[in-house]
């Protein structure tokens, strides 16, 4: 480990390039990085491929807030998570790879259970306009007004 | 129509839920009764087969009309179900029933036919060689279990919920034969106890009834039940006062046990005694706690009362262990606010 990095401290550098220096305790609540730093096999700089900054710093908020309210009260936490994965489908999506790619079961488990929440109870045409956006639901409806004019055009 | 047919690949791409891995999938529908994740199958191709290969299997008939045809329904999807399902692991099941359905065709429409007896849990037990969490609740006497008995030799955590809305004069037991029990919930309001040595138990939560209903054996059994868990390091209790009871003396056991149990004398560290209300069959039982742990470092007794009275009696109390620290809570019911020191 470098000299000027404190002690029990990594370094993960994102795809693109951006490093952020993270207690070990909370970079190990990725069991992929855990493996790497048991193996030994981790020099003070973790590189993470496939997550970008953006997408990094998140994760690292999400682990930083679990590894610290570990004595905090669980409903406290549990307002934190929803908050925290109350996010768009690409942001969820990216999360999600990067949970599932870098093995952090928490963050998988809750952005899972948020995306149940979008399933759970549903009618398949709402799980259907929740999941395609409103893109779709426009272009069904324009399709039938034109379908409509179509018609009409052909009396 | 080309640039519509290009807009609608678009927002496909847009969809970037349905482009997660078939894993992902699974695990996301995880998170739901199976009748939901059955329903993503209708969603697109894409999800068609997804929900076959989820690791657990959820159902709840309470939701659905069990009237007649209606609970016919429910067992034709539980058969569909099963065939249709692809995957070897299952690693949770859970199944809320009424304990009967209303059969379609003979009798009257209030005679029902039981699915649950002894024989037919034991079956379901049985069939599970490599269960290790069991959580059973049950709330009414409607099913046909008189003898509950768990008897599993990989069991390593087990939630017991025996609260029943309607009395009978009938006799439940529960027989626990668990040597590789772990964790140990239990909260019942009326079954005798057979409980045989738990010796890998280490944490253990009770919910104690005490009023006038409940019988001598009753109490006899959650007494004795202390002394088969030797190696208990955490033990937490939680009495439950009736309502109506206000002014009745709580009589705990006519006499003290003769032997003292193993894990008292040996192993026990931590005692969490809650709904505390300073009673004499609760001082009694405190009393016995600290006299006779002797290991204890922690007993955190959170009570309803602010009685200065009780709380010096309490403090008191000759205590078997030198190093037992005592935490005094008061806890105001029914707020469930967080337990504030009780001065």
């Amino acid at each position: 480990m470098s000299s000027s990095l404190e002690k029990n401290m990594l370094i993960l550098r994102s795809s693109d390039g951006e490093e952020f220096i993270v207690p070990e305790v909370v970079a190990v609540m990725s069991k992929a990085i855990k493996n790497m730093v048991e193996d030994e096999c981790a020099s003070n700089t973790i590189p993470v491929p496939n997550v970008d900054a953006n997408i990094l710093a998140m994760v690292i908020e999400f682990c930083k807030k679990h590894d610290e309210s570990e004595a905090e009260a669980a409903s406290d936490l549990k307002t934190f998570d929803s908050e925290f994965v109350n996010r768009g489908q690409e942001a969820l999506y990216d999360l999600i790879t990067a949970a599932n790619f870098r093995d952090v079961k928490e963050l998988l488990d809750a952005l899972c259970q948020n995306v149940a929440e979008m399933i759970k109870g549903k009618s398949v045409h709402h799980i259907r306009i929740q999941f395609l956006g409103y893109q779709l639901f426009e272009i069904l409806t324009s399709n039938f007004i034109w379908n409509i004019w179509c018609d009409r055009d052909f009396d | 129509m080309m640039d519509q047919f290009s807009k609608l690949s678009d927002s496909k791409e847009k969809d970037r839920i349905s482009n997660l891995p078939d894993a992902i999938l699974s695990h996301i529908l995880c998170f739901m009764p199976t009748k939901y994740a059955a329903r993503t199958s209708l969603l697109s191709t894409r999800w068609k087969s997804i929900w076959t290969s989820v690791h657990i299997i959820d159902l709840d008939s309470l939701g659905e009309r069990c009237h007649n045809e209606q609970s016919s329904g429910f067992m034709d999807f539980v058969d569909r179900l099963l065939l249709l399902r692809n995957s070897e692991n299952l690693n949770k099941f859970r199944l809320q029933c009424r304990y009967g359905f209303f059969s379609k065709s003979h009798g009257p429409p209030s005679s029902f036919i039981d699915i649950l007896d002894d024989d037919s849990f034991q079956n379901i037990l049985s069939g599970c060689p490599v269960l290790e969490e069991l959580d059973i609740e049950r709330t009414d006497l409607g099913d046909n279990i008189k003898t509950l008995c768990i008897c599993s030799s990989t069991l390593k955590k087990l939630r017991i919920y025996n609260c029943f809305v309607r009395v009978t004069s009938l006799q439940h037991s529960l027989v626990i034969k668990a040597p590789v029990l772990e964790i140990f919930q239990l909260d019942d309001m009326y079954s005798v106890f057979d409980v045989d040595e738990l010796p890998s138990l280490v944490k253990v939560n009770f919910t104690i009834y005490f009023d006038d209903d409940r019988s001598k054996d009753y109490y006899n059994g959650v007494v004795g039940m202390l002394g088969k868990i030797s190696k208990v390091q955490h033990l937490e209790l939680r009495h439950v006062i009736p309502k109506g009871h206000k002014n009745w003396q709580l009589c705990l056991w006519s006499e003290e046990p003769e032997t003292v149990p193993k894990c008292l004398s040996l192993c026990l560290e931590a005692i969490e005694f809650s709904g505390f209300a300073g009673y004499k069959g609760e001082m009694q039982l405190v009393r016995y706690l600290l006299g006779n742990a002797m290991v204890l470092k922690k007993l955190t007794i959170t009570s309803w009362t602010r009685n200065k009275k009780i709380k010096a009696n309490v403090l008191k109390f000759p205590r078997g262990s030198s190093t037992c620290q005592l935490k005094l809570l008061y806890h105001s019911y029914p707020t469930y606010r967080k337990a504030v020191e009780w001065l």
